[in-house]
C-alpha cells in the first residue's frame, strides 16, 4: 500500500527526554540543552493545563509524539475515533515524529492498557501492515514502529522479530523506533542474542532509540526483567546502545522514565551520557576531546 | 493452530478474568515459566497502572478509604469495567459507586464525594474552547432572546449532593489543616467547569439549578427561565446568565431557525 510520507523536521542531534506532568514547569523555566521531547499521545487529547504546558513546551524544543493506545496488532481492527484524537493532536503540535507499538491492546471498545504480545506469522503481517497503512493514512505522514518488551513467545512465531520490523518497513513505509532496553529485556526473558538483533534491523529505517531502566525479578525461580521505566539506563542496555547508535546513523535518541519519575536533573544526566556515549561510537568522540 | 482473532479474544479473557484456557497456554512456547504465569505478568501490569490511574482521578477518595481498600477495589473495577478507550484521564466514572458499593452502608456520601473529585478531573482535561462573552447577546434582538440556546464549557457538569462534598473535598486536599465535617452539616448544589485553565465551582441555589440544568440540557432561555421561575417567582434570570457569561462558563450561544 502507498502512503504519503511527509518530510519531518530536520532531526535532533542532541538526546532528548519524554516530558511527565512533573516536570512542566521546570523544563520551560530551565530550559535545559536537550534535542527534543516525547509526549505520550493519549496524556494531551484535552485542553486545559496539560495541553497548555506543552504548547510552552514546544515552543522551545522539538516534539515526538508517542502513542500507546492505537493497538495495531488487534485482528478485530481499531477504534477510528481515537486515531482521529491522535490526527487531531499530531495537526495542532506538528511533530517532529510520531511513534506506536507493535503490539495490541484489545478490540474496539476493549482496552487492556498493555502493550500485549503479537505471534509474528505472515497473517500478523497482514493485520499490522493494514492497520499501520491506516493510521499512516489518517496522520498524512509516516509513524515510527517501536519493538515491545516481551515477556512471553508464542509456539507458532516463526518470524524473528526483527525481520517483521524489516517486512513491515518495506510495505507501509513506515519507520523504526528501535527500544534498546526492549530488545535487552526480550532476549533476557526469551533467548536471544541482542547484538544480533540490532544487526538485523533495517539501518536506514531506525529513525529514533529508546532508553530506559528494568527492574530484575524471579519467577518461579527463573530470572526475568521487566520494563518499568523507573530507574537508570543499565551498563548491559548502554553496551547495546552504543552498538545501536553507530549503526543507526539518522536516529535520535530518547530517555524515558515513567515509574517513581525522578528530577529533572536525573534525565537530563541520562541524556547527556547518552550524547556522550554517541559521540565515542559515531567516531566524532576525537573531535569532541581536542575542541574542548 | 489459534487464529489470530481467538488468540486475542482468550488472552483477553485470561488478562481480565484471571483464567487461562487451555489452547491460550498451548499457543504459548513451553519455558521454565508457566504459560499463565507468564500472562500474569501482563494482567498485574494491567491491574496495578489502572489502579495508578484511578488513584490519580481519585485521590480524595484513596485518602477517605486507605490505600490498600482502595487498591484491592481498583483491581476488581479494572477487571469489571475495564478502558473502552485508551485516554485514561477519561477512565472510572463509575468507580465511585463501585467503591461506595464495596464500602457498605455508612459510606453512601463515599460515591458523591467520588462524583465531585470526577467533575473536577473532568473540567482538568476537557477540550479546550474559547469563551464567549455577555456582549454577543446585544447582536441578537431582543424578542428573540428567549428562542437562545446557550452552549456551556465541554468541561461544565453538576454536581448535587445531600452531603457537604465540597468540604469533605477541601478538608482531604495536601495542603489543608485537620478538620471535623458533620455529614449532616447539609448538602451541595455546584456547577463545576473551567474558566481559562483554573478549574472552578459555583454552589446554586434551587432555582439556579433548575435555569441551569435546563441550559445544560440544551433548552431555549425562555424553557430555562420559566424551570427556574416555576420554583422562585423572584428568580433574577438576568443575573445568573451574567454569572455565567462572567466565569466564562458560555463557550457558544445559537439561535434554533
Amino acid at each position: 500500500m502507498m502512503t504519503a510520507v511527509s518530510p519531518t523536521a530536520a532531526h535532533p542531534t542532541k538526546a532528548g527526554i519524554g516530558l511527565r506532568a512533573r516536570h512542566h514547569v521546570d523544563i520551560v523555566e530551565s530550559r535545559p540543552d536537550i534535542g527534543l521531547i516525547e509526549i505520550h499521545a493519549e496524556n494531551y487529547m484535552g485542553g486545559g493545563i496539560p495541553l497548555a504546558h506543552l504548547e510552552r513546551a514546544r515552543a522551545l524544543y522539538p516534539v515526538s509524539v508517542h502513542g500507546v493506545g492505537a493497538s495495531l496488532g488487534s485482528a478485530n481492527g481499531f477504534d477510528p475515533a481515537h486515531i482521529e484524537r491522535l490526527a487531531a493532536l499530531v495537526e495542532r503540535v506538528e511533530p517532529a515524529l510520531v511513534s506506536e507499538h507493535l503490539a495490541w491492546s484489545g478490540s474496539p471498545g476493549l482496552y487492556l492498557n498493555d502493550l500485549l504480545p503479537l505471534p509474528y506469522t505472515e497473517h500478523s503481517l497482514d493485520v499490522v501492515a493494514a492497520n499501520v497503512g491506516r493510521v499512516q493514512d489518517a496522520l498524512k505522514r509516516q509513524i515510527l514502529i517501536e519493538n515491545p518488551s516481551l515477556y512471553l513467545a508464542y509456539a507458532d512465531s516463526p518470524v524473528p522479530e526483527p525481520d517483521f520490523l524489516g517486512a513491515l518497513v518495506r510495505r507501509t513505509g513506515c519507520g523504526v523506533l528501535c527500544d534498546v532496553n526492549n530488545i535487552y529485556v526480550s532476549c533476557v526473558n526469551l533467548g536471544g542474542n541482542p547484538v544480533a538483533y540490532i544487526d538485523a534491523l533495517p539501518p536506514e529505517a531506525v529513525r529514533e532509540l529508546h532508553l530506559a531502566g528494568h527492574t530484575a525479578k524471579r519467577i518461579d525461580g527463573v530470572p526475568l526483567l521487566i520494563d518499568d521505566h523507573g530507574s537508570p539506563v543499565t551498563d548491559a542496555v548502554w553496551s547495546l546502545y552504543e552498538r545501536a547508535v553507530a549503526r543507526f546513523a539518522n536516529a535520535v535518541t530518547l530517555i524515558e522514565w515513567d515509574t517513581d519519575v525522578p528530577e529533572l536533573a536525573t534525565l537530563i544526566g541520562e541524556a547527556a551520557e547518552a550524547d556522550r556515549r554517541a559521540r565515542t561510537a559515531r567516531g566524532s568522540g576525537d573531535a569532541d576531546a581536542r575542541a574542548a | 493452530m489459534h487464529a489470530l482473532p481467538e488468540l486475542q479474544m482468550d488472552f483477553a479473557d485470561s488478562v481480565l478474568s484471571g483464567v487461562t484456557a487451555d489452547r491460550l497456554a498451548d499457543a504459548i512456547r513451553p519455558s521454565p515459566i508457566a504459560a499463565a504465569d507468564r500472562i500474569g505478568i501482563y494482567r498485574n501490569h494491567f491491574a496495578i497502572t489502572l489502579t495508578e490511574s484511578l488513584g490519580i482521578t481519585y485521590p480524595v477518595l484513596k485518602a477517605l478509604v486507605g490505600e490498600r481498600f482502595f487498591a484491592q477495589c481498583a483491581r476488581r473495577y479494572a477487571q469489571t469495567h475495564p478502558p473502552r478507550s485508551p485516554v485514561l484521564f477519561e477512565y472510572g466514572r463509575a468507580f465511585p459507586v463501585s467503591l461506595a458499593d464495596a464500602a457498605g452502608s455508612g459510606f453512601a456520601y463515599i460515591a458523591d464525594v467520588g462524583a465531585f473529585e470526577w467533575a473536577v478531573n473532568h473540567a482538568y482535561h476537557a477540550d479546550d474552547s474559547l469563551p464567549v462573552g455577555a456582549s454577543t447577546l446585544a447582536r441578537i434582538p431582543a424578542e428573540r432572546h428567549g428562542d437562545i440556546v446557550l452552549e456551556l464549557h465541554a468541561s461544565a457538569q453538576l454536581v448535587i449532593s445531600r452531603y457537604p462534598v465540597v468540604d469533605i473535598w477541601r478538608a482531604n486536599q495536601p495542603d489543608a489543616a485537620e478538620a471535623t465535617i458533620d455529614l449532616d452539616a447539609g448538602g451541595v448544589r455546584v456547577l463545576v467547569w473551567r474558566n481559562g485553565i483554573d478549574v472552578v465551582w459555583q454552589s446554586l441555589t434551587q432555582p439556579e439549578l433548575a435555569f441551569v440544568a435546563a441550559v445544560l440540557d440544551r433548552s431555549a432561555l425562555i424553557d430555562a427561565c420559566t424551570a427556574a421561575l416555576t420554583i422562585d417567582p423572584t428568580f433574577d434570570a438576568g443575573g445568573a446568565l451574567r454569572n455565567l457569561f462572567a466565569g466564562g462558563a458560555v463557550a457558544g450561544i445559537s439561535l434554533p431557525t
